[in-house]
């Protein structure tokens, strides 16, 4: 179903395309968010990351890997955004995902706030792969760190984010 | 560790990869925010469109203006069709003797592109030979160690400083010596290696032998890089890597990631 719609964007057809954004733009707008601790800007970077992916989809080889295509476009548009602006988050350390999330979605929403507070590096080796499916190979290409510091990170990122898990049952 | 707390350990840590992935397709947007965001992609595709269709078009005009221009000079270019036309012409003589020289010329070509490949593999050869010797012992805190030349334009004072301090970390880390070594990082990473240093090194009775270090790189994002392999073992064949990552913090060098690479 998924492979359909993105042959059919190929071929220019945008209602195909705007189910594919339908689909993902949930995700994306976590992962650009998670990066940009500001919605404002996570929604910029997204729209620029889904039209970017628009006008590239004849670029992309495989049509099942979309989804890990567009994680990345979506990954540079923010870090970009990021670089550019600069802006301080809206809260170092808790976003209102009430704002722009449905409440009744927000039992396990803890699990996003304990991602949050990880550093940046563990934060986004963790997103990349589990959000994304992103292979380690993948990610040391977009973060340009090496393949073994990226499986170090991830190692570590668990770790970090196990223990903040169990400091707020135990807690 | 022991067995039940290894399993433990891999039970819990699976867990946690479980309710990660389980995050994004749990938290659900708002209709109203998500519409609203989508609404304005769907409005760009169309400018995208247009902006498309116009180089379309722009290209289209190009390729046919250069199509003309070459149909129009072909017959002067081309002395086969002059002579089948018009062979008489002093000018049609000209363009055969011409067509000859551009012959021989594709042949001399031909030769020197030959002697080009051979030059190229001795080039190749040179090459290999240079990089073995970018491998030069250096002198770094004490130690003796090949350097590999990966990255240039640093300064050498820098790589030389930062060098040792990658090296003094790891001295310390085989001492036993946690608090030196954390003394050497950013407050945020002395406390993975005063409280988990197993994490850092994989540290064995033996001497630390250090067997290899890079020069110093630097990321888009100001982050120092070095490399550098050790060798614990007896037998001298368990060599690994640790890859470094130091940054500035007001005006000294602090390392804030240090991680064995698999």
């Amino acid at each position: 179903m998924e492979e359909e719609l993105v042959i059919k964007s190929k071929r220019g057809d945008k209602e195909a395309f705007s189910q594919l954004v339908d689909g993902y733009y949930n995700q994306m707008f976590l992962l650009s968010l998670s990066i940009l601790k500001n919605p404002y800007d996570a929604g910029d970077a997204c729209q620029e990351g889904f039209l970017t992916a628009y006008r590239k989809i004849r670029s992309l080889r495989a049509n099942n890997r979309f989804k890990s295509w567009l994680s990345k476009i979506i990954w540079n548009c923010s870090k970009d955004l990021y670089v550019k602006n600069k802006r301080s988050p809206l809260s170092e350390e808790f976003i209102d995902l009430g704002e722009f999330y449905k409440e009744d979605t927000l039992k396990n929403a803890d699990v996003y706030h304990y991602l949050l507070q990880l550093k940046d590096e563990y934060r986004d080796v963790l997103i990349l792969r589990y959000f994304h499916d992103l292979k380690l190979k993948e990610i040391a290409r977009l973060t340009g760190r090496p393949v073994g510091t990226v499986k170090s990170r991830l190692r570590y990122a668990l770790m970090a984010m196990k223990g903040l898990m169990e400091n707020e049952y135990e807690g | 560790m022991n067995m039940k707390d290894k399993a433990d350990f891999e039970i819990k840590e699976q867990e946690t990869i479980v309710r990660l992935k389980a995050i994004q397709n749990e938290i659900q947007m708002k209709d109203g925010a998500k519409n609203m965001a989508k609404r304005k992609i769907i409005n760009g595709l169309d400018k995208g469109k247009k902006t498309r269709k116009v180089r379309f078009i722009l290209a289209l005009g190009t390729a046919l203006l250069i199509l003309a221009m070459v149909m129009s000079v072909s017959v002067l270019v081309f002395p086969d069709i002059a002579v089948r036309y018009a062979g008489a012409l002093p000018i049609v003589k000209e363009l055969v003797q011409e067509k000859d020289d551009v012959i021989t010329l594709n042949e001399k070509i031909c030769s020197l592109q030959d002697e080009i490949s051979e030059q190229e593999s001795v080039v190749m050869y040179l090459e290999a030979q240079i990089k073995e010797l970018e491998k030069k012992l250096k002198q770094i805190s004490d130690e003796k160690i090949p350097e590999v030349i990966t990255s240039k334009n640093e300064d050498e004072m820098l790589n030389i400083q930062l060098q040792s301090l990658t090296v003094n970390f790891v001295k310390a880390m085989y001492r036993g010596d946690f608090e030196e070594a954390a003394q050497f990082c950013t407050p945020e990473f002395s406390v993975t290696v005063t409280d988990h240093p197993d994490r850092i090194i994989m540290r064995k009775e033996n001497a630390v032998v250090f067997t290899q270090i890079t020069n110093i790189a630097r990321a888009e994002d100001g982050t120092y890089l070095v490399f550098l392999r050790l060798n614990d073992s007896d037998d001298g064949e368990a060599d690994y890597q640790i890859d470094f990552e130091v940054i500035e913090k007001d005006g000294k060098y602090l390392i804030t990631f240090a991680g064995m690479n698999a």
